[in-house]
C-alpha cells in the first residue's frame, strides 16, 4: 500500500516536473543556491554570535557586547542578500523559461521582472524580515510577466526590436502592475492576522493541532512566507505563558493547556525546520549521489540550527508533491505521537522557555519536566521521521544514481 | 572510504555540539525558570518614587515618615544611580515587609528632555536590579515633578509586560508640557510621549495631582503643563483622574509633604496595593 501511494506520488511529480514552468523553476532555484548559502551563514552567524539576544550572549555570561554598529552593519549586509537570492531566482527563472520557450533576447523580460519583483516586495525598505522568501507570488509575477511577455511576442512575429516601444509599454504595464500589487498587498498584515489566529484557544485541541500538522508543511511547500510562529518561535502564545505560569506558581499541579502549539507543534515537528527535516537532511549525508551528498553537507549546519531553505532550494522542495506528501505524513505521526503521549501523562509537556536560537532538537529534553522520557518520545519521533522520508527521497534521488 | 571518514567526524562533531549546548541551555533553563518562579511566587508589592529634576533620593522623606506614623511601618529602601549606572542602596528592606517604600535617584539629576531619556535608562536598570534582588514583580509608581516625566517615558519605552506589572501610577505636579501655559503649545517631548502613548499599558490607573498656589500654576510648573497630560493617557489607559489640590503646601516642592496628597496616596496606592496583596 505504502509502495502504491509512494508510485502514485511519484507519477504526479513527474508530470508536473515535466512542465517547462516547473523545470525553469527548479533550475533557478538550484542556480540560487550559492548565494543562498552565503546569505543563510551569514544570518546563522548573526543569530548565533553577534545579534543581542544570540545564542552565546544567552548561554554565557561574560560574552562581549557586540557594538551596535557591528550588527547593525552585519544586519544590512544579511537584508542585501536576501534581495539577491530573491533577484537571482527572478532572473534564473524568467531566463530559463523563456528560452525554453524559443526566445533568444531576454534581456528586456530578466530587466523588467527585476525592478518589478524589486518594487513589489523590497521597495521603501520592506524587505522580508526573515529567510521566509516569498516564492509563491514571487513565482506566479514572474510566470505571469514571462506567459504575457510569451504572448506578445508571437503576436509581434519577431520582426519588432526586443527594445520597441511596443515592448517598453509591455515593461512600463508589468512594472506598474507590481506598484499596485505592492500598494494593495500588506504581507506583514497577513502574518499578523495568521499569528492573532494561531492564539486562539482553538489550536490547543486535537482538531487545531492536526489542522496545523497539515496545513504548515503544506504553506511551506508551495511557497508560502509562514509567520514565525510556525516555523520557530512558539514563546508567545497565551497557552504557553499560561502553562508556565500556572507551572511556576503551583509546580506539577494540571497545567491549563497542556496539548498546545509550543509542546506539540514546536516540540516534536520542528527538527531541523518545518516537517522534521534534519532528518531528511541526515538521509542525503548518506545518499548515493554525489550531488545530494553535497548539499546534505552544505545545508547540515543551518539544519542543526533550525534553517531547511538550503534544502528547499536545492532539492529543490518548492511544489515538489514527492516532498509535501512525506513531510505532511511526518507532522501527522509527530503530532499524534507526542499528543498521546502528552495526554497520556506519560511526558510532560513543554513548559519552559529555553534561550533564543538553540537547536529545536533540544527543546523536549530541556523544556519539559520529565527530560528523560521527553528525549526518548523525541528520538523516537526522529527515527520514525528518518522512515517515512527514507522512500520517498530513494524516488527523488534515483534520477541522478548514475553519477556514482 | 575518506567521504565516509568525513561524514562520520561530522555527526560526531556535531553530537559533542549538541551535548554542550544541551547542557549549557539547560542551566540556563533551570536558572531562568527558578528566577521566574521566586518572581511570579513574590508576595512584595512596592511602592516606587522618583524624585524630580534637583532633588535627590532624600526627596520623598518627609511624606514616608508621616505615612510610617499614621499606619503600619513600611520599610525604605534608597537607591541612587550614578552617571556610570553604578548603583548605590540605602537603607533596607524588611524580609517580612510586603509593601516596601523605593526610592529610585539620580546622581546627574538635572532637567531637560535629553536628560529625562537618561533618567529613564538608569530607572529601568534600577528596576531589574532591584528585580533581580528582591523578586518581585508588581509595584506602584509615584513621580514627583520631573518623575513623573521618567514614569511616561519609562511606560513608553522601556516597560515590558512579561517582566513588570503596574497597577497605578501617581504623578505630583509632573509638567507634561515643560513650562508651556497654552495646552495648543506643545513642546516635543509632549509630541512624543502623544506620539507613542499607545505602548502604555491599557489596564493601568492613573493619577494626576496638581498643585495651585494661584489660579494659573504651583510656583513653577503652569497647571496647563499638568493638565496635558490628559493627551497621554485619557482613553489610552484603564482610568485616568486629574485631581487639584490647593491651599497650603500646594507649591510645587511642598507637594509630597501636603497631607492631602499623603492621603491620595494613601487611599489609591498602598490601600489597593494592601489589598491586592491580600489576594
Amino acid at each position: 500500500m505504502l509502495n502504491r501511494l509512494i508510485n502514485s506520488v511519484q507519477n504526479v511529480d513527474e508530470a508536473l516536473c515535466h512542465r517547462s514552468f516547473m523545470q525553469a523553476i527548479s533550475v533557478a532555484m538550484q542556480q540560487s543556491v550559492p548565494i543562498l548559502a552565503i546569505d543563510i551563514y551569514c544570518r546563522l552567524f548573526f543569530k548565533l554570535a553577534i545579534s543581542p539576544d544570540a545564542l552565546l550572549a544567552n548561554i554565557f555570561y561574560d560574552y562581549p557586547i557586540i557594538p551596535d554598529s557591528v550588527s547593525d552593519q552585519l544586519m544590512f549586509i544579511i537584508q542585501n542578500l536576501d534581495v539577491a537570492v530573491t533577484m537571482i531566482f527572478v532572473i534564473g527563472l524568467t531566463y530559463h523559461y523563456l528560452t525554453q520557450k524559443g526566445i533568444e533576447n531576454t534581456t528586456l523580460p530578466i530587466i523588467t521582472n527585476f525592478i518589478a519583483i524589486y518594487m513589489l516586495l523590497f521597495a521603501k525598505n520592506q524587505s522580508p524580515t526573515n529567510t521566509a522568501i516569498h516564492y509563491l507570488l514571487i513565482t506566479l509575477f514572474t510566470l505571469l510577466s514571462c506567459y504575457t511577455y510569451y504572448w506578445y511576442y508571437r503576436r509581434l512575429k519577431i520582426a519588432v526590436s526586443p527594445f520597441s516601444l511596443k515592448y517598453l509599454l509591455w515593461a512600463t504595464t508589468m512594472i506598474s502592475a507590481s506598484l499596485l500589487l505592492h500598494v494593495g498587498l500588506h504581507l506583514s498584515s497577513i502574518t499578523t492576522i495568521i499569528s492573532n489566529l494561531l492564539s486562539k484557544n482553538f489550536f490547543t485541541t486535537f482538531s487545531g493541532l492536526l489542522l496545523i500538522s497539515i496545513l504548515s508543511p503544506l504553506l511551506f511547500i508551495i511557497g508560502f512566507s509562514l509567520p514565525s510562529e510556525l516555523s520557530s518561535n512558539q514563546t508567545s502564545f497565551n497557552a504557553m505563558v499560561s502553562n508556565l505560569d500556572k507551572f511556576l506558581t503551583h509546580g506539577l499541579a494540571p497545567l491549563p493547556f497542556p496539548e498546545n502549539l509550543y509542546s506539540i507543534y514546536g516540540a516534536f515537528t520542528l527538527f531541523g525546520g518545518v516537517g522534521n527535516t534534519l532528518t531528511l537532511n541526515i538521509l542525503l549525508l548518506f545518499a548515493v549521489s554525489k550531488k545530494y551528498k553535497r548539499l546534505g553537507i552544505l545545508s547540515w549546519i543551518p539544519s542543526l540550527f533550525d534553517n531547511n531553505y538550503l534544502l528547499y532550494a536545492g532539492l529543490p522542495m518548492f511544489l515538489r508533491p514527492l516532498m509535501l506528501v512525506p513531510m505532511i505524513l511526518v507532522n501527522i505521526t509527530s503530532m499524534l505521537i507526542s499528543y498521546v503521549a502528552i495526554a497520556g501523562h506519560i511526558v510532560q509537556p513543554a513548559v519552559f522557555i529555553t534561550p533564543n536560537n538553540l537547536p529545536n532538537m533540544l527543546l523536549p529534553t530541556l523544556a519539559s519536566a520529565t527530560p528523560i522520557r521527553s528525549t526518548i518520545l523525541a528520538f523516537l519521533i526522529f527515527s520514525i521521521s528518518l522512515l517515512i522520508y527514507r522512500p520517498f527521497l530513494k524516488r527523488l534521488t534515483t534520477e541522478v544514481t548514475h553519477e556514482k | 572510504m575518506k567521504n565516509r571518514i568525513v561524514l562520520t567526524l561530522i555527526l560526531i562533531l556535531s553530537l559533542i555540539l549538541m551535548v554542550f549546548l544541551g547542557i549549557y541551555g539547560q542551566h540556563w533553563v533551570s536558572e531562568t525558570s527558578t528566577h521566574q518562579s521566586k518572581i511570579k511566587n513574590s508576595h512584595m508589592t512596592p511602592v516606587i518614587f522618583v524624585p524630580g529634576s534637583e532633588a535627590t533620593v532624600n526627596r520623598f522623606d518627609h511624606l514616608l515618615s508621616e505615612i510610617n506614623a499614621n499606619g503600619p511601618t513600611h520599610s525604605i529602601l534608597k537607591v541612587k544611580v550614578n552617571q556610570n549606572g553604578e548603583l548605590i542602596y540605602t537603607g533596607k528592606i524588611n524580609a517580612n515587609d510586603r509593601q516596601p517604600f523605593i526610592v529610585i535617584g539620580f546622581q546627574n539629576n538635572e532637567d531637560g528632555y535629553n536628560n529625562i531619556k537618561k533618567q529613564t535608562q538608569w530607572l529601568t536598570s534600577a528596576l531589574y536590579a532591584l528585580q533581580d534582588r528582591y523578586h518581585f514583580q508588581t509595584f506602584s509608581a509615584i513621580g514627583h515633578s520631573n518623575g513623573g516625566l521618567i514614569w511616561t517615558n519609562f511606560l513608553e519605552k522601556y516597560f515590558d509586560s512579561d517582566d513588570f506589572s503596574i497597577p497605578t501610577l501617581m504623578t505630583l505636579g509632573t509638567p507634561f508640557n515643560f513650562s508651556e501655559t497654552s495646552l495648543q503649545r506643545r513642546t516635543e517631548m509632549l509630541k512624543d510621549f502623544i506620539q507613542e502613548n499607545s505602548k502604555i499599558p491599557s489596564h493601568l490607573t492613573v493619577y494626576s495631582i496638581a498643585g495651585t498656589e494661584d489660579y494659573t500654576d504651583d510656583g513653577i510648573v503652569p497647571i496647563q503643563s499638568v493638565i496635558a497630560g490628559k493627551y497621554i493617557y485619557q482613553k489610552k489607559v484603564k482610568s485616568y483622574t486629574q485631581i487639584t489640590v490647593t491651599g497650603d503646601n500646594a507649591q510645587h516642592s511642598n507637594l509630597p509633604d501636603n497631607p492631602e496628597v499623603m492621603k491620595l496616596i494613601q487611599a489609591n496606592i498602598i490601600a489597593p496595593l494592601s489589598r491586592r496583596d491580600r489576594h
